[in-house]
């Protein structure tokens, strides 16, 4: 049966300080901490201290346990570390050899290691932050920010049917899976080999993926007809965009991008 | 045939599907599951082959369902889904009535055999190289049903046979489940189909079981067919 949309997204239900907070402050916080993150200089150590306190506060101000942020920024990190790690056993800068027992020797790049372990830290910091904006605010609200920061209206549009899709594909994935389960059975006190061979098997997912493929765009497009048979026009609509912004909510983002400045300066300043 | 005993099932969001429901069905028995929507008639079909999994008992025959005895049990209880659409996933109609049979491992010969014999059954011979996609509705329906006939279960369970389906369409399926020798369970709102090849009707409502009984007897109480939202 398929889940309500919301649950099995990032979201969570909730009503913190972090969920309440309109969702265009919430977007233009993420961009300016994620800008800021990515500007600040290698080893600035002092600087991710007081982005990770930053982070700590909003994690806090969102009442979502953190075991969940944990677990869902650490997933996102694996490729990362696998892509990063590699790098510190090369031969490049002030490098050490060592050679931790007979016939087995590597090397570790120290100037490599701090690029690595500084790399590490901004981009789980980043991560991190992502979800938990994402984790207290509704998909449909992010679009609607996103699009009054100035997001042109086809990106959101794409980025809003996309999500749309997404569950449309997982449900038809579902449906199909759910009947091959149901059928795929061995007879009792049968010899024969069950299962079938590789390449059979290998032709019905390749089937399966063509059916799904012509389901979901059959699917989709009823869904797209229906959009429009109730006046979708491209543009996402939300209650809360439609509200103007107060001088308090200007001031609390033109606080954001000034802190942000003021921490890429701080960092190259204690860089230099 | 099969006893289901004390089954309770929640969805993830915590909604219960269907509560202490014990239910026994007789071998070659005709049995109808009715209710209104979200009654629990379809959740309770799917626990029969092991589809789902609620807290409680499925036995059939003598085999419990669990992680052990889940492939015996599917080749015993052929289910047949409400959307044809869900049913069929190959790219050929022959395709997908042989899934069942070469994943038992049957022999090329037999799966030919019987393929042409529940496609003849289901009344569509000459269907066999057809996309599933490109079927109307009873057809796909047809070929769905032909999906588990093929396997030769002991019990059939299906969900909502004739819905969607055309008075030809719908009469169809009536004459072919009208003859069929196994054990039956349907989940349907069609009570015309019932009262035609149903003697036993179960009245689902609100994921618990309202009454079990005759077809005849219910289906002339109009007080508790209106207080389970099967009249208007």
């Amino acid at each position: 049966m398929p889940v309500d949309i919301e649950q099995r997204a990032s979201y969570e239900y909730g009503d913190s300080l972090l969920h309440l907070c309109d969702a265009r402050i919430k977007i233009t916080l993420l961009m300016v901490y994620l800008i800021t993150t990515a500007l600040l200089p290698v080893g600035a150590w002092a600087v991710y201290l007081l982005m990770g306190g930053v982070l700590l506060i909003v994690a806090v101000l969102s009442e979502i346990p953190a075991s969940l942020l944990l677990k869902r920024a650490l997933l996102l990190e694996v490729p990362i570390l696998l892509v990063l790690i590699p790098q510190i056993f090369l031969k490049t800068g002030n490098f050490i050899e060592i050679n931790p027992w007979s016939g087995f020797a590597f090397s570790l790049s120290l100037t490599r290691l701090e690029r690595v372990a500084s790399l590490l830290v901004r981009s789980w910091l980043s991560l991190q932050f992502a979800v938990i904006i994402m984790s207290a605010t509704r998909f449909e609200d992010v679009l609607a920010g996103l699009r009054a920061c100035g997001l042109p209206r086809m990106l959101t549009a794409i980025f809003g049917l996309m999500w749309r899709y997404l569950y449309v594909l997982l449900d038809e994935m579902h449906n199909l899976t759910q009947a091959r389960r149901a059928r795929s059975s061995t007879l009792q006190g049968s010899f024969k080999q069950a299962g079938g061979s590789v390449w059979w098997r290998a032709q019905v997912t390749g089937g399966m993926a063509g059916m799904l493929m012509l389901r979901s765009l059959d699917r989709s497009q009823r869904i797209y007809q229906a959009m429009q048979a109730r006046g979708y026009d491209g543009e996402i609509r939300s209650e809360a965009a439609a509200i103007p912004l107060t001088k308090a909510q200007y001031f609390s983002i033109a606080a954001f991008i000034l802190a942000g400045l003021l921490m890429v300066l701080l960092a190259n300043g204690m860089a230099a | 045939m099969i006893s289901i005993n004390d089954l309770s099932f929640a969805y993830d969001d915590g909604r219960m599907a269907i509560e202490h429901v014990s239910l026994d069905f007789k071998p070659g028995e005709k049995a109808a599951l009715v209710g209104p929507n979200g009654a629990g008639k379809t959740t309770l079909l799917l626990h029969l082959n092991g589809i789902l999994r609620g807290q409680g008992s499925v036995v059939v025959g003598e085999q419990a369902v669990d992680d052990r005895t889940i492939k015996a049990i599917r080749a015993r209880v052929g289910l047949v889904f409400q959307s044809p659409d869900d049913q069929l996933f190959s790219s050929s109609v022959f395709d997908d009535v042989a899934y069942g049979l070469v994943y038992q491992g049957e022999e090329k010969i037999v799966i030919r055999e019987k393929v042409a014999q529940a496609l003849e059954v289901v009344g569509m011979p000459d269907s066999q190289a057809r996309s599933p996609y490109h079927l109307s509705l009873g057809e796909k329906k047809r070929v769905a049903l032909a999906t588990v006939l093929c396997m030769q279960p002991e019990v059939l369970a299906l969900d909502e046979p004739t819905a969607g389906l055309d008075p030809r369409g719908r009469r169809g399926i009536l004459n072919l489940l009208a003859d069929l020798d196994q054990t039956l369970i349907v989940a349907t709102h069609d009570l015309e189909m019932v009262r035609e090849i149903f003697p036993r009707v179960i009245i689902m409502d609100a994921g618990r079981v309202v009454y079990d009984g005759e077809t005849q007897a219910a289906l002339a109480d109009r007080a508790l067919l209106e207080a389970h939202g099967l009249i208007g």
